[in-house]
C-alpha cells in the first residue's frame, strides 16, 4: 500500500472514468464470450460438415439448424450455465454477496445474463452465417426466421434453467453432468411419437413443400421463455412475499404447451404450402416439371434426361410430362420424376448420369400383382428388363445390379439402326412389364 | 442524550449444529475503530457474520446503525451502509479491480452518477490507483486484499466490518492500512476481527475481547494494554504490553469462568 490514503482532490478538472456497468461486465468478462464462441464454432462445423444435405432449400437449412442447435448447443449452454450459476460457490462470494442490499432477483438476472445471452448470441451469429450461405441457391420461398428465433430462445431458456441448477446443486460435476442429461433428454424428446416431441427444440421435420403455421415459433418462444422465467422468479423471489409471480410466466408456458400438445402427432405444425409445391416446367418434350422450391435444378434436370427425351419424344406410351413434387403424376401421360433430395447440392444436379439412371428405373417401375413376373420366361423377361435400362441409362460403376448379364441384349439394341430402335421402344412401352409373355426380346 | 451505538447486540447466541459459537453475547459498539480479538474459534467470525447480516442469530437481539437486523426493511437500509470484508475475501478473476469495485457499488445501491468517483476514490485510498484496470487474477495476495477493502468501502460506510483485513499483506501495507482505519474510524464505525495484536495497539480505539463464545472483556485500548501491567524487560513496546493485557484478560475471564462452574481446566490453572 502506498501513502495516498487520503486522495488528493483533483486538480486537473477530469472526471472519473465511466465505471462500467454491472450487466455490461457480466457479458464481458468470465464463461459468457467463449460459450458464445463455442456454440458458434460448434454449430458452424457441424453444419459445414453436413452442407451438402441443406444448402439449397431454405426447408432444410432451417430444419438442420432447428436439429443442431437443439442437439449441441441446447446441451451447451445448459452445462455453460450450469457452471457459470456454480461460480459463487467455487470463488466464495457467496457471503458479501449475503451482505448487500440489491435484491436477489436483480442480483440473479444480471448473473444469468452470459448464460442465457451469449449461447443465444453464437447460436444467432451461426443461423445467419447458414441462412447467408443458403441464400444464394434457394428457388422460391423464405427461411423460417421464427423458428431460427424460437431455437434462440429456447437456447437462451436452456443457459439460464443450467445457471440455476448450477446454484442450487453443489456439486463440482454438476455442469458436465448437465451437458450430458441435456443431451439424452433432448434428442430422446425429438425422436418420440406424437406431439410431445414439438415441445423439445430438436423435433425434426423434412419436407421442403411444408411450412410452419404462423403462430408456432411464437407460441415455442412463449413455452421455453416461460419455463425458464419462471424458474429464475421462483429462485430470485424464494423465501419472500412475491414467489406467487412466478406462476405467471409458468401459466403462460403451460398454455402454450397445451396449444403445441393439440397439434398433430406426425406433421406437427407443418402444413403443405401450395406456392412452394406449384410446378415449374421447361418446354421440351416430354416436359420436365419440378416444383418451385427446385427451380433452379430444372436446366440440369432438364438435361440429365435429355438423351433419354429424345429416344421417347413421340412414342406412343412415352410419357408427356416428367414431374416432381408432393402431388405426383396429376393426369394421364404424366410420369414420376425421382426425388432430387439427395441428388441436388447448392442448387445443382451433382450427378446427372445417376439422376438419369434412376428416372428410367421409375419410368419402368410398375406395381405387379403377387404371382405376376412367374413363368418359364421370367428371367428373360427380367434381363431384358434390365438391358433396355442400360442402354437407356448405364448404371454408374458401384451403382445398382451387374449389367453383364443382359450384356448381349444391350448390344443387340446398340447395334440396331436408331429406326429400329424406336421401334422397338415402342413396343416395350406398348407391353405389359408384369406379364413375362409380353416383353419383347430386342 | 447520547446517540444510539452503531451496534448493539443483546443476548445474541449462534449455534452451528450443537456448538454453541456465541453465548448470549451483550455487545455495544460507537464510532471509533474497535478490535475484536480472540482465540481462533473463539466466536469473532460468527460475530461478524452476524454483523454483517450475512448469518441470523439462534436467538438474541441485533441492531445495527438503529435498524433491527430482524426486520426486512430495516436489514436493507443497514446493508446500504455497511461495509464487509470477509475472512475468505471471494472475488471474480476475471474482472478488473474498477470492474469489481463497481459490480459491488452496484449491489450495495450507490446511486449510478455517484459510482466511477467512488469506485476511483475507494482504489485510490487502499493504494491501488496505478492497478485499477488490472484483472484481479493479476494482483498478488496482498493486492487483492486490499481490493477487497476497497470494494467493503466504496459506500463510504457508517459501519465497516472487517474480518482479518491484514492477512496477506506485508508489513509496509499493514502500516499505511492502521493509518487508513484510523481515518476510516474518525466518522465510522469500525470493527476489526483479528488475532494480530499489533493491529490493535496501532489503530484501535476500543478492543472487545472474546474468548468461547463470550464477552471476556471490552475497553480502551489503554485499559487493556493496563491489565498487563509493567514489564521489566528492556525490549519492552507496546505490542508486548498489549499482548500482556490480552493474556491476563483472557486468563482472568477464564479464572472467573472456573470459579462460576467449579470446573478445572488446565488454563485457568497455569
Amino acid at each position: 500500500m502506498t501513502t495516498t490514503l487520503v486522495p488528493p482532490p483533483r486538480t486537473d478538472g477530469s472526471t472519473p472514468t465511466r465505471a462500467p456497468s454491472p450487466l455490461r461486465t457480466e457479458l464481458r468478462r468470465g464463461l459468457g464470450p467463449w460459450t458464445g464462441a463455442a456454440v458458434a464454432v460448434t454449430v458452424l462445423v457441424t453444419m459445414y460438415g453436413k452442407a451438402p444435405d441443406w444448402q439449397g432449400r431454405w426447408a432444410d437449412a432451417t430444419n438442420m439448424l432447428h436439429v443442431v442447435a437443439g442437439l449441441l448447443a441446447g446441451p451447451l449452454a445448459l452445462a455453460a450455465g450450469g457452471w457459470q450459476g456454480g461460480r459463487d460457490r467455487r470463488r466464495g462470494t457467496t457471503d458479501l454477496w449475503e451482505s448487500v442490499p440489491r435484491s436477489p432477483l436483480r442480483r440473479v438476472f444480471v448473473a444469468v445474463a452470459p448464460s442465457a445471452l451469449w449461447p443465444a448470441a453464437g447460436l444467432l451469429l451461426a443461423d445467419a452465417v447458414c441462412l447467408l450461405v443458403t441464400w444464394p441457391y434457394v428457388s422460391a420461398g423464405r427461411p423460417y426466421l421464427e423458428l431460427v428465433a424460437a431455437d434462440v430462445v429456447a437456447v437462451a431458456a436452456l443457459g439460464a434453467l443450467g445457471h440455476v441448477v448450477g446454484r442450487v446443486v453443489r456439486w463440482r460435476l454438476t455442469a458436465p453432468l448437465l451437458g450430458i442429461v441435456g443431451y439424452v433428454g433432448l434428442a430422446l424428446s425429438a425422436y418420440r411419437e406424437g406431439p410431445v416431441r414439438w415441445l423439445g427444440p430438436a423435433g425434426e421435420h423434412q419436407s421442403f413443400w411444408d411450412r410452419p403455421v404462423w403462430w408456432f415459433g411464437p407460441v415455442s418462444m412463449a413455452w421455453t421463455a416461460g419455463i425458464a422465467l419462471a424458474v429464475l422468479l421462483a429462485y430470485g423471489l424464494r423465501g419472500t412475499r412475491l414467489l406467487p409471480v412466478a406462476l405467471m410466466p409458468l401459466a403462460v408456458a403451460v398454455a402454450a404447451a397445451g396449444l403445441i400438445l393439440r397439434l398433430p402427432g406426425d406433421e406437427g405444425p407443418w402444413r403443405h404450402d401450395p406456392a412452394l409445391a406449384r410446378w415449374v416446367c421447361d418446354d421440351g418434350a416430354p416436359q420436365v416439371c419440378l416444383t418451385a422450391v427446385d427451380e433452379s435444378l430444372l436446366p440440369d434436370v432438364s438435361a440429365a434426361l435429355a438423351p433419354l427425351n429424345a429416344r421417347l419424344k413421340g412414342l406412343p406410351g412415352a410419357p408427356v410430362r416428367w414431374v416432381s413434387g408432393p402431388g405426383g403424376p396429376a393426369r394421364a401421360g404424366d410420369v414420376a420424376l425421382p426425388n432430387t433430395e439427395g441428388e441436388a447440392v447448392r442448387g445443382r444436379l451433382v450427378r446427372p448420369d445417376l439422376y438419369l439412371n434412376s428416372a428410367v428405373s421409375w419410368l419402368f417401375s410398375d406395381t405387379c400383382e403377387p404371382g405376376d413376373g412367374t413363368g418359364p420366361n421370367a428371367e428373360r423377361a427380367s434381363v431384358v428388363h434390365l438391358a433396355v435400362a442400360e442402354w437407356l441409362a448405364p448404371t454408374p460403376d458401384g451403382y445398382g445390379p451387374d449389367p453383364t448379364a443382359a450384356r448381349p441384349y444391350i448390344d443387340r439394341l446398340t447395334a440396331k439402326s436408331p429406326a429400329e430402335q424406336r421401334d422397338y421402344l415402342a413396343r416395350y412401352l406398348a407391353a405389359d412389364s408384369c406379364d413375362p409373355d409380353e416383353v419383347p426380346v430386342p | 442524550m447520547n446517540p444510539s451505538p452503531a451496534v448493539a447486540v443483546t443476548g445474541l447466541t449462534v449455534r452451528h449444529r450443537r456448538t454453541v459459537a456465541l453465548d448470549r453475547l451483550d455487545l455495544s459498539l460507537g464510532p471509533g475503530v474497535h478490535g475484536l480479538l480472540g482465540p481462533n474459534g473463539a466466536g469473532k467470525t460468527s460475530l461478524i457474520r452476524v454483523l454483517a447480516t450475512v448469518a441470523a442469530p439462534s436467538s438474541g437481539r441485533v441492531e445495527l446503525l438503529g435498524g433491527d437486523v430482524a426486520s426486512h426493511r430495516d436489514r436493507t437500509g443497514v446493508r446500504r451502509r455497511l461495509g464487509y470484508l470477509p475472512q475468505d475475501f471471494g472475488y471474480y478473476p476475471s474482472f478488473t479491480v474498477r470492474e469489481f469495485v463497481a459490480y459491488v457499488a452496484w449491489l450495495k445501491e450507490l446511486p449510478a452518477d455517484r459510482v466511477p468517483a467512488a469506485v476511483e476514490r475507494a482504489v485510490e485510498r487502499v493504494g491501488l490507483a496505478d492497478r485499477i484496470d488490472a484483472r484481479m487474477k493479476t494482483l498478488s495476495g496482498g493486492m487483492v486484499r486490499r481490493a477487497g477493502i476497497a470494494q467493503a468501502i466504496v459506500n463510504e460506510p457508517d459501519l465497516l466490518l472487517l474480518d482479518e483485513p491484514t492477512a496477506g499483506l506485508d508489513p509496509e501495507q499493514r502500516v499505511d492500512f492502521r493509518e487508513l482505519l484510523r481515518e476510516l474510524g474518525r466518522e465510522a464505525t469500525v470493527v476489526v476481527s483479528t488475532h494480530l495484536v499489533e493491529d490493535v495497539a496501532a489503530a484501535c480505539t476500543d478492543v472487545a475481547l472474546i474468548e468461547a463464545g463470550r464477552l471476556a472483556f471490552q475497553g480502551a485500548t489503554d485499559e487493556l494494554t493496563a491489565l498487563g501491567g509493567e514489564s521489566g524487560a528492556p525490549d519492552d513496546s507496546t505490542t508486548h504490553a498489549v499482548e500482556r493485557g490480552y493474556t491476563a484478560a483472557l486468563r482472568a475471564h477464564r479464572a472467573s469462568d472456573v470459579r462460576t462452574s467449579g470446573a478445572h481446566p488446565k488454563e485457568a490453572l497455569r
